[in-house]
């Protein structure tokens, strides 16, 4: 080791050891997870009786996607899009950070495009997956309701979702289902065969292309 | 069966608020950047204490919530000015030159971008490999070396410049 290692190491553990934790260190970081967990519950809550009103997203069909990033085995599917007179986005109202976004579930259209009827958003996914689960099959909820809810019971770091709805991933022309968050990021929503699995990506927005094209 | 969260805090704590003050340099940051890591820790803490790595959980958190924080405050660093960094550690006639090199190096490590500072951090206060870097930092191991290489060449070549104006 030369010098400049031993001068490292010594400064480094000298002034780390300068700074005392505060001593219910435990105690707030438990507090703060209880306030963490209660914002995901409030979220999904507040999702889940949005989604109620996402009623013409079908069922998927097995198709496989060739999307770059995709970490999905060949003959994965995606969410078929909407058919029939279903809009291809429903918003939940943005609030500002740190509201509770069930409080008021007014539409807002101030986030995520506005498509013309029978059109839905380009996706655009870029990387790899950045976050999995188990979804949830139970056959009493549409595809997109279950998927949106585990996916939301899942995560920790967003904030409340603004907006979200269907659309058309630009790799392989299938309907996926995107969610926009408040601080505007956005991620895409993809079911494995079986339905047993989600995976999720982080995306952009594009302009409207007509549904199935 | 899984440690307690409480008494592994108590264990790990003070060496991860530790770790929090060497990459913000700010004693309040740091305690909060602890906080806000542990806090994701006791979300997943049955499954991350049995099966997973706590500490390297709890690092990457504060790594990842330090960069977020800087991006979206645009908070950012004092740098010192060159001319300034010249006389860090020189003009302290009355302490050793051991106490005066440790004074100069840190104020030398607060100078270095952010990333150069997180790499040193963790390859001589955390004793990380540079894989275990690039895991953390979510870049390649070249990558790893080359913020490194740079940091310690800056922080070399500023301390022999300091050491020989201080023998002038």
């Amino acid at each position: 080791m030369n010098d400049i290692d031993t001068v490292l190491h010594e400064v480094l553990e000298g002034y780390a050891r300068d700074v005392t934790p505060s001593p219910d260190l435990a105690a707030r970081a438990a507090r703060r997870s209880r306030q963490i967990r209660h914002r995901r519950i409030a979220t999904a809550s507040a999702t889940t009786a949005a989604v109620l009103g996402v009623t013409g997203v079908a069922a998927a069909s097995a198709v496989g996607n060739g999307r770059p990033g995709s970490n999905h085995t060949p003959g994965s599917v995606k969410l078929a899009a909407p058919t029939g007179t279903v809009g291809p986005r429903t918003t939940v109202a943005p609030l500002p950070d740190g509201q509770d976004s069930s409080a008021d579930p007014s539409p807002s259209p101030g986030f995520g495009p506005t498509c013309p009827e029978g059109e839905a958003p380009m996706v655009r996914a870029a990387g790899a997956a950045t976050d999995s689960g188990d979804q949830s099959n139970d056959t009493a909820q549409t595809l997109t309701q279950a998927l949106m809810q585990s996916y939301l019971s899942a995560i920790s770091n967003h904030v409340p979702i603004s907006a979200y709805g269907v659309g058309t991933d630009s790799a392989s022309g299938q309907g996926v289902v995107w969610i926009q968050f408040h601080d505007q990021s956005t991620v895409e929503l993809v079911s494995n065969d079986s339905h047993s699995r989600w995976s999720s990506y982080d995306a952009t927005l594009g302009p409207c292309v007509p549904i199935g094209s | 069966m899984a440690q307690d969260f409480s008494d592994w805090v108590a264990a790990r704590g003070p060496r991860l608020v530790g770790f929090g003050y060497l990459l913000c340099r700010d004693r309040d940051l740091a305690q909060d950047l602890a906080q806000e890591a542990l806090a994701r820790l006791h979300l997943h803490w049955q499954r991350i204490s049995r099966g997973g790595d706590p500490e390297a959980y709890a690092r990457r958190c504060m790594l990842n919530q330090l960069l977020t924080w800087r991006r979206r405050r645009s908070w950012s660093e004092q740098t010192m000015e060159s001319d300034r960094l010249d006389r860090v550690g020189v003009d302290t006639p009355d302490h050793s030159d051991r106490i005066g090199t440790h004074e100069a190096m840190w104020a030398l490590l607060g100078a270095l971008p952010i990333r150069q500072r997180a790499v040193v951090v963790l390859r001589f206060y955390e004793d990380c490999t540079d894989a275990e870097i690039a895991d953390l930092l979510g870049c390649r191991q070249a990558t790893v070396r080359s913020h490194a290489s740079k940091a310690l060449a800056r922080l070399r070549d500023q301390l022999e410049r300091q050491t020989q104006g201080a023998q002038l």
